[in-house]
């Protein structure tokens, strides 16, 4: 997963404590996507900026990976957790979803998630496969038309490229450009000109559905 | 004539564009309409042109049509989901549009709602292939429907395209566009006849007419933006340069836009007028042309 995650503004953080009498803090000590290095300083700054408006600490940790296993994190803490009305969480929404999860407490997230910054930048184009259940890549050249291109297009470029760019930014490729000088250096244009079908979004939707 | 019957006819088509106000206060729109009704065959109203918030093209068609004007109803994929599309389609069917260009839309950044989720569920070629199968009397899932729809539709090319490979696009997705239904083309705003004269013997053959772009330049600074930043319209520096030496700045755009008008008489089957703002002097641009 690409995500990483920034603290949310203080004055924010303080509205969700606003009937905390004492909270837990954990912080995760992240994956290699996240800047480990300022784990401990973002937490100790966070628990001054707290108590200095009167709210008490039970306890702090730091744990990685609080994403896969928020479960064993938390029984190990048992004994040094005390009593919290809440648990503060400085992780991404995936490690506070499984805090959540794991929990009965109430659970107040510390942070906003993102896209990593460089990918959102370049237009939105988050993974390069969007697991679709009904892949095209023989007809694209082994470049993924759903992720490369900004919009998704199925079935060529929009009117919107200028000299190889995307629309959407003129700092990264049209997706569609680079599909079509593979699929024509190949010598497949034949198969560059089939019509692919509308996605089963079914397959493709974020949430789960039943 | 409505504008299918003067396209099949092989008559040189006429054809304007309006972009809706933001707001409800139509009285600009439609005294601009009345102005040019009768000097064109069918009037393009635009799907929340550059992604920016405004009255719908729906509507607009619909008042058009009130009005005695053939509307050509723009719709683009980027605001609706397959439902939304097909259902807008039934109703604009219902209000009387018969008349629809398939695009794919600006991506949502380009307007004054940047935050919006872009959908593109559909791209312009499936939106085609929908439409036509609606025609036929079949939604996308494959459900009859109780009433079937007759539209016309278009699509868009580009002949403007800056990179070969681009052009090269722009064909093949236009041969895929005929294939799903296309029956006529409008082009982006042309400015140099000799591309587009090539342009034209490239795609000699291809079933559907092509209805030429021309925009009414303004000003020289309105070329300069236009090169650096709309793709595929390219002004060339001598149209520039004949717009900055001008005095009457509107005297010099009508004369351009009856050149390029003339010159696409002997090249494509009609002529697509892009005012963007100037509607009203539309007549005069006709006018000088003898249309
Ligand atoms: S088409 Fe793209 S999103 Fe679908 S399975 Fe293939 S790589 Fe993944
Ligand atoms: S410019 Fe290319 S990559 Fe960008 S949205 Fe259009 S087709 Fe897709």
């Amino acid at each position: 997963m690409m995500i990483v995650f920034e603290q949310k503004p203080f004055e924010e953080i303080l509205g969700y404590l606003i009937n905390d009498k004492s909270i837990f803090i954990l912080r995760c000590k992240g994956c290699a996507r996240v800047n480990q290095a300022n784990a401990e300083s973002d937490l100790m700054d966070m628990k001054g900026r707290i108590e200095e408006r009167g709210i008490g600490i039970t306890g702090s940790a730091i744990k990685g990976l609080l994403c896969m296993k928020a479960k064993s994190v938390l029984e190990e803490l048992s004994e040094t957790i005390g009593n919290p009305t809440s648990l503060l969480i400085m992780a991404c929404g995936l490690g506070v979803q499984s805090v959540a999860e794991a929990t009965h407490k109430i659970v107040h997230p510390a942070c906003n998630s993102f896209v990593d910054k460089e990918i959102l930048e370049l237009g939105k184009r988050e993974y390069r496969c969007r697991t679709c259940g009904d892949c095209v890549l023989e007809f694209t050249g082994g470049i993924c038309p759903l992720t490369v291109c900004s919009k998704g297009l199925l079935n060529g470029p929009c009117g919107g490229n200028s000299l190889g760019k995307c629309e959407v930014s003129r700092e990264i490729d049209c997706g569609w450009v680079l599909i079509f000088e593979r699929m024509k250096k190949l010598g497949r244009l034949k198969e560059f000109m089939s019509f692919l079908e509308p996605k089963d979004y079914r397959k493709i939707q974020k949430k789960k559905i039943s | 004539m409505g504008f299918k019957e003067v396209l099949e006819s092989k008559k040189f088509v006429v054809t304007a564009e309006i972009g809706p106000m933001k707001g409800t206060d139509v009285q600009e729109t439609l005294e601009d309409a009345e102005l040019i009704k009768g000097k064109v065959d069918a009037i393009n109203v635009t799907d929340l042109q550059s992604s920016v918030m405004r009255l719908g093209s729906m509507a607009v068609c619909h008042l058009l049509k009130d009005h005695g004007i053939d509307p050509i109803f723009q719709m683009t994929c980027r605001d609706r989901n397959r439902l939304a599309l097909q259902s807008d389609l039934l109703s604009a069917w219902v209000l009387g549009i018969r008349n629809v260009l398939a695009l794919t839309g600006d991506y949502p950044t380009v307007g004054d709602h940047p935050q919006a989720m872009p959908v593109f569920d559909l791209d312009s070629v499936i939106l085609l292939k929908v439409i036509s199968r609606l025609n036929e009397g079949f939604d996308m899932a494959g459900n009859q429907l109780k009433g079937a729809t007759d539209f016309f539709s278009g699509a868009v090319v580009n002949p403007g395209a800056d990179t070969e490979a681009a052009l090269e696009m722009q064909i093949i997705k236009m041969e895929k566009k005929i294939e799903a239904g296309a029956r006529f083309f409008q082009t982006q705003g042309i400015f140099d006849l000799e591309l587009f004269e090539k342009f034209m013997k490239r795609i000699e053959g291809f079933k559907a007419p092509v209805i030429g772009g021309v925009i009414l330049l303004k000003s020289a600074g309105m070329a300069r933006f236009m090169n650096k930043n709309v793709a595929g319209v390219f002004v060339p520096e001598p149209l520039i340069k004949e717009m900055e030496e001008a005095k009457d700045k509107v005297k010099t755009s009508i004369e351009i836009a009856a050149r390029l008008i003339k010159g696409m008489k002997d090249i494509c089957q009609g002529v697509h007028i892009m005012a963007i703002g100037w509607e009203k002097k539309i007549p005069m641009v006709l006018k000088e042309v003898g249309l």
